[in-house]
């Protein structure tokens, strides 16, 4: 079966190849014969196939369930299937704007779980370190021994999905942004636990003054206070479980299960974060953060993260990827629903130009008359003629390359449309032993790689792909794996009506929770807060009865 | 919802009829009727500038229109994009300075607009109805003193503060930022929702001048000390002393003249009063 790479990163000079396919992580030897060096299964894969079959019974049962707007994650957690119906049902008309005014609330969903998918994975410059992320919301640190073998070295679980990681520019720490806006902090290496401040946990969103555990930063100053603070929050909290039945899932206490290894909140967004960057200028770090409200936020690097510099604002749709060019550039690439990438000035705001993007995507498309561009990803090389920038959107089958020119005056270039026999899923530049431009497709043989030279890229064939697939071979229906592999479109926003909210009741004390997204577009369903994405609040009608 | 036409229909007529003939009776807040909350994470249909260069507050402030005069070297044309390249919108001869997040029924704007004549003062509401009811009550008001000229210096806007605040003003452009008896978002769960949170402090800093001053005011307790503790602990933001507080006439004003400050006098409640001077940048 079909299952493809859905993320791809090079590992450090050796010319090793990471991709990730599923819930497992291969690496590969680019330098020879491109062959498999070493495999790594998620842990709850064996679990899942045990939880498979329920899965696939209650789909029998039921098969208009499928239909239903929800992502897979909500239908294929593991263990607890049973009761899911009747939670699913309500939390629809909860989130259904047509149903409007609800008094009466979703009851709290048992704590779920999806098909942990690998959904980000990175790798230090060097490859000294690959990070991945799993569905489950877990953070994996792996050590690379620099012959494609993969050691896990931590494993932390993180208070909301992430949706974008990368590594500061002295690649110790880890910055994670996630679904609710916030960025935190992680050690690559996780300090020994003895060192680590014992510190009440609470969500994230509720005690960022938890910030501050290590008195390596300025908000530490006030640590005590901050302290007093967190210590109120864990009373109320503690009030709350002691009030909520025991044995039933309380949302407070998905909440609780916070984490406690070390992950310091660092700035946040009220919006879902889709991109966060590292860049340095004039030696000084800085993170850029871009989220699905059209903003692309220009913060201090740690220890002054709270301090914003700019916006690089002008974009009309969604953003999904930030790309600087090179480390120490002062410029940035970026892109999301709009029809242009756009090139600034990042430390500026400054917008220099524009690079049409739904132009060649027409051309490129099988169907004719695509209006839209979903960007997924995008990467950028140097040659010796200039530096290039590479994006891929979603189910377009191509690859678009931009030379970017920095000088008299910057501009960004299309230059080259390469088709793929697919559609592609991510993309890497491996530097060594020659450089090669490396995309994994949806379909087809997973792994093509393209010769770049002279800014031409051609080319090459395909990179074994006959990976043995027992653990993961993940039975999946194809929109269901399009689920997993196809989310930047959902971040479109689409315009409703949010009538519900022009109720005409007085300031009664309802807290509008008829107003609340239905979906939260994976793994967090159901959470409190979850960022809405506006095509489930339209599509999602109550389940159609089957009887 | 939708089994009320009648009510939906009358309101509509009411509105109409203000709008079209009764720039001087005040508009009865019986017809703009709105659940208290919204959800300040979703997606509303919200409108809001790309970027603050591409705002129009002329019409916001038409008394403050600058003269459409000869060659538009303004600063932001300089800038050639395709984003801008679209006709900039009118100018003001000054910029909006003070904003009042969650203004509601707009009682404290129309206090402090006689009390900074010179300087402009925007409400920023998320509930459409309430915002259109203050805006009626604007023109009311600029009606009834056009003599004076008063209140030409208020507006009041449709904005998700939590999300937007970025497309409306520039870095440091604002003074003064009131929030006043904010939703207290009880629930653990909706802290985020809250509006004054460490990481939604960092945008108040941004749009702040060093020197500016949030103004907080509320009747929760928990929520004063919220959000005490919350500014406190961010690096941008000092408490201001208690003498200077009680100095500052915007201080009284925002005891006595909100909707919601009001109620709760009439409930003989409790008043909790902070602000907080916004610092400069440290060294990078
Ligand atoms: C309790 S009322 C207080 C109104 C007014 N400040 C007063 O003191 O009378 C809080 C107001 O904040 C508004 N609000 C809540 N969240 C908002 C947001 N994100 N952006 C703009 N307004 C918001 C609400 O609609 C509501 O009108």
């Amino acid at each position: 079966m079909a299952l493809p790479y859905q993320c791809l990163t090079a590992l450090g000079k050796g010319g090793i190849l990471c991709a990730a396919r599923g819930t497992s992580i291969y690496t590969f030897d680019l330098a020879s014969d491109s062959r498999l060096l070493s495999t790594w299964n998620h842990p709850s894969t064996r679990q899942f196939e045990n939880g498979k079959a329920q899965v696939a019974a209650q789909e029998n049962e039921q098969p208009k369930e499928s239909e239903s707007d929800q992502p897979p994650a909500k239908k294929r957690r593991l263990g607890s299937e049973d009761k899911s119906k009747s939670e699913e049902t309500s939390q629809h008309d909860a989130g259904s704007p047509a149903s409007g005014h609800k008094k009466q609330k979703p009851k709290p969903a048992p704590p779920r779980q999806e098909i942990p998918f690998i959904i980000l994975l990175i790798a230090t410059e060097d490859g000294s370190y690959v990070i991945a992320v799993t569905g489950d919301k877990v953070v994996w640190v792996f050590e690379h021994s620099g012959q494609g073998m993969l050691k896990e070295s931590s494993q932390r679980s993180m208070p909301k999905r992430p949706s974008s990681i990368s590594l500061t520019d002295d690649e110790k720490t880890i910055l994670c942004a996630d679904k609710f806006g916030d960025v935190y902090a992680l050690p690559v290496v996780p300090p020994p636990p003895s060192a680590t401040d014992v510190l009440p946990s609470v969500a994230p969103a509720t005690a960022p003054p938890r910030a501050a555990p290590k008195g390596a930063n300025t908000l530490t100053v006030h640590s005590q206070r901050n302290l007093r603070a967190l210590e109120e929050q864990r009373k109320v909290r503690e009030q709350r479980e002691k009030k909520a039945k025991p044995g039933t899932a309380h949302p407070d206490a998905s909440s609780s299960a916070t984490p406690e290894h070390q992950h310091e909140l660092l700035l946040g967004h009220v919006s879902m974060l889709t991109a966060v960057a590292a860049a340095t200028l004039e030696g000084k770090p800085y993170i850029l953060t871009a989220d699905r409200d059209e903003h692309i936020r220009v913060s201090r690097g740690i220890p002054q993260a709270h301090v914003v510099e700019t916006y690089c604002l002008g974009h009309e749709a969604f953003l999904s990827a930030l790309c600087i060019p090179r480390p120490g550039s002062p410029h940035l690439v970026s892109g999301g629903g709009d029809p242009a990438l756009f090139l600034w000035e990042w430390h500026t705001g400054r917008l220099l130009g524009t690079a049409d993007l739904l132009g060649p995507v027409q051309e490129a498309s099988s169907s004719p008359g695509a209006a839209k561009v979903a960007l997924s990803r995008l990467c950028s090389y140097d040659t010796e003629d200039g530096t290039y920038v590479v994006a891929i959107c979603e189910r377009v089958p191509a690859m678009f390359i931009y030379q970017l020119h920095a000088s008299p005056t910057a501009n960004l270039t299309h230059v080259q449309t390469l088709r793929l026999a697919g559609n592609p899923l991510d993309i890497a530049v491996i530097r060594y032993p020659v450089p090669r431009l490396i995309v994994s497709i949806d379909d087809v043989e997973s792994i093509r790689a393209f010769a770049l030279d002279n800014g031409t890229c051609t080319a090459q064939g395909s990179i074994q792909s006959s990976v043995p697939l027992a653990s993961t071979s993940l039975e999946l229906p194809r929109p269901e794996l399009d689920k997993l592999l196809y989310t930047v479109e959902n971040l479109r926003k689409t315009s409703f009506e949010d009538r519900a909210e022009e109720g005409e009741g007085e300031d009664d004390e309802d807290e509008g929770e008829g107003l609340k997204a239905g979906g939260s577009g994976g793994g967090d369903g159901g959470e409190e807060g979850g960022q809405s994405v506006g095509d489930r609040d339209v599509n999602s009608a109550p389940i159609p009865n089957p009887a | 919802m939708a089994g009320q036409p009648n009510k939906r229909q009358k309101r509509q007529d009411y509105r109409q009829a203000q709008r079209e003939n009764g720039t001087t009776n005040m508009p009865r807040k019986k017809f703009y009727r709105q659940r208290a909350h919204a959800n300040p994470f979703s997606d509303h249909q919200l409108t809001y500038p790309v970027t603050p260069q591409h705002m129009d507050w002329s019409t916001y402030f038409p008394a403050f229109v600058a003269p459409q005069d000869e060659d538009t070297t303004m600063s932001h044309t300089t800038e050639a994009t395709d984003v801008l390249s679209k006709r900039p919108p009118k100018q003001l001869t000054k910029d909006v300075e003070v904003v009042d997040i969650g203004c509601g029924f707009g009682g404290l704007l129309v206090a402090l607009a006689p009390a900074m004549p010179d300087t402009l003062l925007i409400g920023m509401e998320i509930r459409t109805q309430v915002t259109a009811f203050v805006q009626d009550r604007i023109t009311a008001l600029r009606g009834q003193n056009s003599e004076s000229g008063l209140y030409q210096n208020i507006g009041c806007l449709r904005a998700n503060t939590m999300k937007f605040l970025p497309n409306f003003f520039r870095k440091a452009q604002l003074t003064k930022i009131f929030i006043c008896f904010p939703d207290p978002h009880f629930k653990q769960r909706k802290h985020k929702a809250r509006i004054v949170s460490t990481t939604l402090n960092s945008e108040y800093a941004y749009v702040l001048r060093p020197g500016g001053i949030v103004y907080t005011i509320t009747d929760v307790e928990d929520l004063h000390d919220w959000m005490v503790q919350h500014l406190e602990a961010h690096p941008a933001f000092k408490r201001v002393a208690e003498e200077e507080q009680e100095a500052d006439p915007c201080v009284g004003i925002m005891r006595t003249e909100t909707e919601e400050g009001k109620k709760v006098e009439r409930n003989k409640g409790q008043k909790f009063v902070a602000l907080f001077r916004r610092l400069e940048d440290p060294p990078w």
